[in-house]
């Protein structure tokens, strides 16, 4: 019984021990906190080059980001380190939430392929560049990016259903929004809505295939999707186990998020 | 002619750490149509053992067995075909507790396609009158006494129509006051002249039935005779020993 | 002891203002937010009928492969020497057992079926589910075998009964009956354990929680509400069990 009790005072202290300390002011104070990532992402990368050889140690990955955030908002962590769009929705849905001023890289997003198709990579690029004259890229970025896409329904989205070209599987991992999210039993988003434009001029019907983010380059390798499309930046790393289309995205920034009250600008 | 002849039986067990146990140790013995065999010996003689060579619920080490003039030792031999007409009876009579009475007496029949259902009903019916429990044809086998079961045990022995029984020590699992019943229903049997042979404690009851007495003691038949003189005229000091024994009360 | 623990725990919400109205209201809007705008309750319900749907498919392929492996091994035991099924028998109960239902899920999906793309990924983790759970089941299967008096099998091949028909109509009905409880709260687990299928992409329960959870980005709600609901699944099923287990034992002694 007191062994209890004493238990439940421990446990009281350490809920009230993270509170103390410095703001942060700087991202370099990062480099000696606890952090967190989605697991297989960008933001790991960056991460771990902040930490350097103390990351086994201070980096914590999550397969969610509502996880990373969760564990954020109790003081389990520090930062998470991630896209800004996102970022930028979390902090607008989620009380006592703010984005480090200073964004730590800026980042390039494409679609990623099984390395050696390059019969494919051209054929995309071709319609990308197409896309990127005519407007059409914008017009989407437009629709998620400036605008309200709460009313952008799964429907309105053309799928090319019933295409003679067969099916264009592309994996995702619809927890990115604006670049794509889960709706009911449909998919909305940048990405969904430029692989739907894409797989319309390939003729084939676009076939979303949604996965952890880190199952992504298995699935593209091992051939389960035709191409990986969900806010992928590209890296040496990477480039070394998949092949990439050109750039999407350009000048997509990596940020800290963190609590409002943790935060000294 | 001899319905069972037996040849030099004998049965070696490899224990767990490799060491041999001898239980039988060159068997020689035949049956005739309408004979009863009583099996008597210490225990751990092997006189379940050869009772159980006989249907090949053991293998026998070597020896041959003969039934009906084929030997059933041989590889070729269908034992299945042997032993629908060389049926058992256990001392703990295992019966089929999850099939009614009747079941327990028409599943082999009807499976091995010897009788249709209703015929093996029909027969079931009349070999439970015979043992004196029609009434309970569609009881389950957990609801009758010891003494019920081993009638119902001996009954579905009988449904296959068999040449031979074979009994194995069957009252030794019973409460006194229900060997008499059992007994009963093997001694009509015997009167039916069927073919029995009987391992057995119950030395009046196998005085009384048998034409002829094997006393096995360590693997081999050391005593044979009939009950006259297997009983009352001993020859072998270790058959006077066990008499002794057994028939002091 | 447990009141005074109850008590203790309902002063510590009171004191950080969980009764208040404020927070009452905030939980109502967030519970709106999760569950009941735009149909979102619907994506629970997705989720709990593939739930429902792998865990039944799983659970057939389970029995069957389950019965038959066992059957397998219990036959090599019992003198029906066919080694190389044996020994496959065993290989698959060790590999299966021996490793993570979620690496056998990861490997069917990408590895083996890596080129099947036009295949419901359902299928395939009905398949994962149904191979890994009939590794166990054989082992529950192998132990209802063993426990069933060998006077049993000797009984019947003595009346002249192949093996396999002993096997059929007088062994196995036995174990069957003793197993019965076991193989439910195997297919409990089994319920239980389907919740990892979002590793390849199956909208099942979880996922439709973890699906919400992107939406709204509120972390413990749609968790809970996974949980309640299995909670409720595994109540209703360990009842049936239980309920299942007294009719067995009916008309014994």
């Amino acid at each position: 019984m007191k062994k209890f009790f004493a238990l439940l005072l421990v446990l009281a202290l350490c809920s009230c021990a993270f509170a103390d300390g410095e703001k942060l002011k700087d991202t370099d104070q990062l480099k000696t906190e606890r952090l967190a990532a989605q697991r297989g992402t960008v933001g790991q990368l960056i991460a771990e080059d902040l930490l350097g050889d103390k990351k086994a140690e201070l980096l914590t990955t999550y397969e969610k980001y509502v996880d990373a955030v969760a564990a954020l908002r109790q003081g389990k962590i520090r930062a998470v380190i991630m896209d800004e769009m996102p970022a930028k929705r979390f902090v607008n849905e989620v009380d006592g939430l703010a984005i480090m001023e200073k964004p730590l890289t800026e980042e390039s997003y494409a679609i990623g392929f099984k390395k050696g198709n390059t019969e494919l990579v051209s054929q995309v690029n071709k319609i990308l560049s197409e896309m990127k004259a005519d407007g059409t890229l914008a017009a989407i970025m437009a629709k998620y990016i400036d605008g309200d896409y709460s009313s952008v329904k799964p429907a309105d989205i053309d799928f090319n259903k019933g295409a003679k070209g067969g099916k264009l599987y592309v994996g995702t991992e619809a927890g990115f929004a604006p670049y794509e999210l889960k709706i009911g039993n449909g998919f909305i988003g940048i990405d969904v809505e430029m692989c739907a434009h894409i797989a319309k001029k390939l003729g084939k019907e676009l076939a979303i295939i949604n996965m952890n983010f880190d199952s992504l380059p298995t699935a593209v390798s091992t051939g389960k999707v035709d191409m990986i499309c969900a806010g992928i930046t590209v890296t040496d790393e990477r480039k070394e186990n998949m092949d990439f289309s050109d750039n999407y995205v350009t000048g997509a920034k990596q940020v800290a998020l963190i609590r409002a009250d943790d935060y000294e600008k | 002619m001899a319905v069972i002849e037996v040849k030099d039986l004998r049965k070696t067990f490899v224990r767990p750490d490799g060491t041999e146990l001898h239980v039988l140790n060159g068997i020689n013995t035949k049956i005739v149509k309408g004979e009863k065999i009583a099996v008597i010996g210490p225990s751990g003689s092997g006189k379940s053992t050869f009772l159980r060579c006989l249907n090949r619920m053991e293998e026998p080490t070597s020896g041959t067995i003969t039934f009906n003039g084929e030997d059933i030792t041989s590889p070729s031999c269908n034992i299945n075909l042997v032993r629908r007409k060389m049926c058992m009876v256990f001392q703990h009579f295992h019966l089929f507790p999850h099939l009614t009475v009747r079941k327990n007496l028409t599943l082999a029949p009807v499976d091995l396609k010897l009788m249709t259902q209703e015929e093996a009903d029909a027969k079931a019916h009349e070999l439970l009158s015979r043992v004196g429990l029609a009434d309970k044809i569609d009881e389950w086998p957990d609801r009758l006494s010891g003494g019920q079961k081993q009638r119902v045990a001996i009954a579905r022995a009988m449904a296959m129509n068999p040449e031979v029984l074979l009994f194995d020590e069957p009252t030794s699992a019973l409460d006194p006051e229900m060997i008499g019943e059992v007994l009963d229903v093997m001694q009509e049997l015997a009167d039916l002249g069927m073919t029995m042979y009987l391992v057995t404690h119950e030395m009046g009851f196998a005085y009384k039935i048998a034409n002829r007495v094997l006393f096995i003691d360590k693997g081999i038949i050391s005593e044979e005779g009939t009950p006259d003189e297997v009983f009352n005229h001993p020859k072998q000091p270790r058959t006077v020993e066990f008499l002794s024994k057994v028939l002091r009360r | 002891m447990l009141w005074i623990v109850g008590a203790f725990l309902l002063y510590l919400l009171w004191e950080s203002g969980f009764f208040t109205a404020e927070a009452w209201s905030d939980f109502n809007r967030r519970f709106y937010q999760n569950f009941v705008k735009d149909d979102r309750y619907m994506m629970l319900v997705d989720g709990l009928n593939s739930t429902l749907f792998m865990t039944a498919g799983a659970t057939v392929i389970g029995v069957v492969v389950g019965l038959i492996l066992s059957v397998i091994r219990v036959a090599y035991k019992g003198g029906v020497h066919i080694p190389i099924l044996n020994k496959f028998a065993e290989m698959y109960i060790t590999v299966l057992r021996g490793t993570p239902a979620m690496v056998q899920l990861l490997i069917w999906n990408f590895t083996i079926f890596a080129s099947a793309r036009d295949l419901n990924t359902q299928y395939i983790a009905i398949l994962a589910f149904g191979l890994n759970s009939g590794a166990y089941v054989a082992e529950i299967f192998r132990g209802g075998i063993e426990s069933i008096d060998p006077g049993q099998m000797e009984a019947a091949r003595s009346l002249g009964l192949t093996y396999g028909s002993s096997m059929r109509h007088v062994i196995l009905p036995q174990a069957l009956r003793n197993v019965v409880p076991m193989l439910f709260n195997e297919f409990i687990a089994l319920l239980k354990e389907t919740s990892i299928a979002g590793y390849i992409g199956i909208d099942d329960l979880t996922r439709a929680g973890q699906n919400i959870q992107a939406l709204t980005l509120e972390h413990s709600q749609p968790l809970v509400m996974v949980a309640i609901i299995y909670l409720i699944m595994v109540m209703v099923l360990s009842k049936l069990v239980k309920k299942l287990e007294q009719w067995l034992s009916r008309g014994r002694r």
